[in-house]
């Protein structure tokens, strides 16, 4: 016996035990890390993947192979299924035909870079990593990064939050927190009563709406840019730099219109039964169109902080 | 283990229509096999009374030459040209064509008129079509009736598919609809009042919009 041990027998045990806690941590941990492989087959760079995952969460990762893997655990009394061919296959979850709520299930799946997905689910939550396609939940999380060649995100009322760089996004929520960051170039975003964000210097176009959510958009007014701001009882928020240039044509029914950009107020236009402020700021710049019913429009510089 | 017939073989039994080489075997079969000659008989039984109680049917090649002369009645087309009966003009007929022809005469006139009328007017905003190449643009107000027709058809599909969808999915599109029917409503009743409110109407569109893609949406519900 060693003789510190022999001196020490109760820090030896206490020891002993924080190392079994560590180790049935660290192999938790592991098992995390990379669940069991369910199923893994070779397919084209280009296929068409379907998803379909009630509940639980999903990861889809894009990789530079021409094979799919899906890793992950079944909830327990769900059955999970992956059938097609080399160039169109469909995995997930079976339905069931009760009405309980569905089991959490959670999967890893690794999709060639090229593909193309459509991802369903309706409370899981799903986080895409340079993967391109349609994801769809009604309340699950939608979270999206990486570059692809096109991303349509679609949630009922969960959130939606994309950092993507993309030639072209669409995203739609009600009532969840629609987020807009990264390099995507074409936008079309908007929301029902949920917030909307947008937070990206590279968007060329953009087309931003809601019905009573508040819309902030904080970025450039590159040359030849078109942005469309929407929103009926909403406010619209636009932050650009200090020195920007462009056209803001800006307008509202029964709103307001803060102008931080100019000493220009508004004016009454149609008849004095709208409120409309139009700047023409020179330069190269881009073209802004904000409407509103009632919300407040806010045109105001960016601070250094803020950019 | 006994091997009864089967139900073609019954069938056959019962309306006769066995084929010769299988008819004796299964014949003894029904001789030594109670159940299956109790079947049997329940067939004829039921055969032999749903003949007795047929109406008596007319065969079809009665009917079939009136049939044909209607049909051959009906291709041909007489041509004012045609020698014949039909040549002979009376008074009466050559009143009745004039008759026929001065009220086409003034039909056409008549049209002429309203459509020099129209293309004189300034015309309703609501019916105008341009076609682009092979792309039709029609105006706002028609794009708007074209929008809400969509989306009246999406309610409908919605309504049908309630019943399947999730307590929370339901209550996810009837919170989200609420909102944008409430916006569209402000929106009317603010147009009624100032109907040329251009900023009011492309406020309008942008809201149906919003409802069009709810209900889309609404559709990959489950």
């Amino acid at each position: 016996m060693h003789p510190d041990t022999a001196r020490h027998p109760r820090h030896c045990a206490v020891f002993g035990l924080l190392m079994l806690v560590w180790g049935a941590k660290e192999s938790r941990a592991q098992e995390a890390e990379a669940p069991p492989v369910l199923r893994a087959r070779s397919i084209e760079a280009t296929a068409e993947i379907k998803v379909w995952v009630p509940g639980g969460s999903i990861r889809l990762v894009a990789w530079e192979r021409d094979s799919i893997v899906v890793r992950g655990r079944v909830a327990p009394g769900e059955r999970f299924f992956f059938a097609g061919n080399a160039r169109a296959l469909k995995l997930g979850i079976l339905d069931r035909a009760d009405d309980e709520a569905p089991g959490a299930s959670a999967f890893v799946v690794y999709v060639p870079r090229t593909s193309r997905v459509s991802v369903k689910t309706v409370s899981a939550d799903v986080k895409a990593s340079g993967v391109s396609g349609w994801f769809y939940t009604v309340s699950g999380v939608l979270q999206l990064s990486g570059a692809a060649t096109s991303v349509e995100a679609e949630a009922m009322r969960g959130d939606v939050i994309l950092d993507v760089a993309a030639p072209w996004v669409r995203a739609r929520t009600g009532s969840g927190h629609l987020l807009v960051r990264g390099a995507p170039q074409d936008v079309d975003a908007s929301t029902i009563s949920g917030a909307l964000d947008v937070s990206s210097p590279d968007i060329m176009r953009g087309r931003f709406a809601s019905v009573s959510g508040d819309i902030h958009y904080a970025g450039a007014s590159p040359a030849g840019g078109i942005f469309e701001f929407s929103n009926h009882s909403g406010g619209v928020d636009v932050l650009v730099p200090s020195e920007v240039g462009g056209v803001f044509d800006l307008s509202t029914i029964t709103g307001d219109i803060e102008n931080g950009l100019s000493r220009i107020r508004p004016v009454a236009g149609d008849g004095g039964r709208n409120r409309l402020l139009r700047l023409d700021l020179g330069r190269d710049g881009s073209h802004f169109t904000v409407r509103t019913f009632k919300g407040v429009i806010r045109l105001r510089p960016q601070t250094a902080r803020a950019r | 283990m006994i091997t009864h017939l089967t139900e073609d073989e019954r069938q056959g039994m019962a309306d006769d229509s066995l084929p010769g080489a299988r008819r004796a075997l299964i014949e003894q079969h029904a001789l030594e096999c109670p159940a299956c000659a109790s079947d049997v008989a329940r067939l004829r039984t039921l055969i032999s009374t749903a003949r007795a109680n047929l109406p008596a049917l007319h065969s079809s090649d009665d009917a079939w030459p009136a049939i044909r002369a209607r049909i051959e009645r009906g291709k041909v087309v007489e041509l004012p040209g045609v020698d014949g009966p039909r040549r002979r003009w009376s008074l009466a007929a050559f009143g009745r064509r004039q008759w026929w022809t001065t009220i086409g005469l003034s039909a056409a006139t008549i049209l002429i008129l309203g459509t020099s009328y129209r293309a004189a007017r300034p015309v309703a905003s609501d019916s105008v079509a341009v076609r682009i190449g092979d792309r039709v643009v029609r105006n706002a107000v028609d794009s708007a009736a074209s929008t809400e027709r969509q989306i009246a058809v999406l309610l409908d599909e919605l309504e049908l598919r309630r019943s399947m969808l999730r307590p929370e999915s339901a209550a996810a599109i009837d919170a989200d609809l609420d909102v944008v029917n409430k916006a569209i409503g402000e929106l009317r009743a603010a147009l009624a009042r100032d109907p040329n409110n251009s900023a009011l109407r492309q406020l309008l569109a942008s809201a149906n919009r919003q409802k069009l893609d709810l209900l889309h949406r609404a559709g990959n519900a489950s």
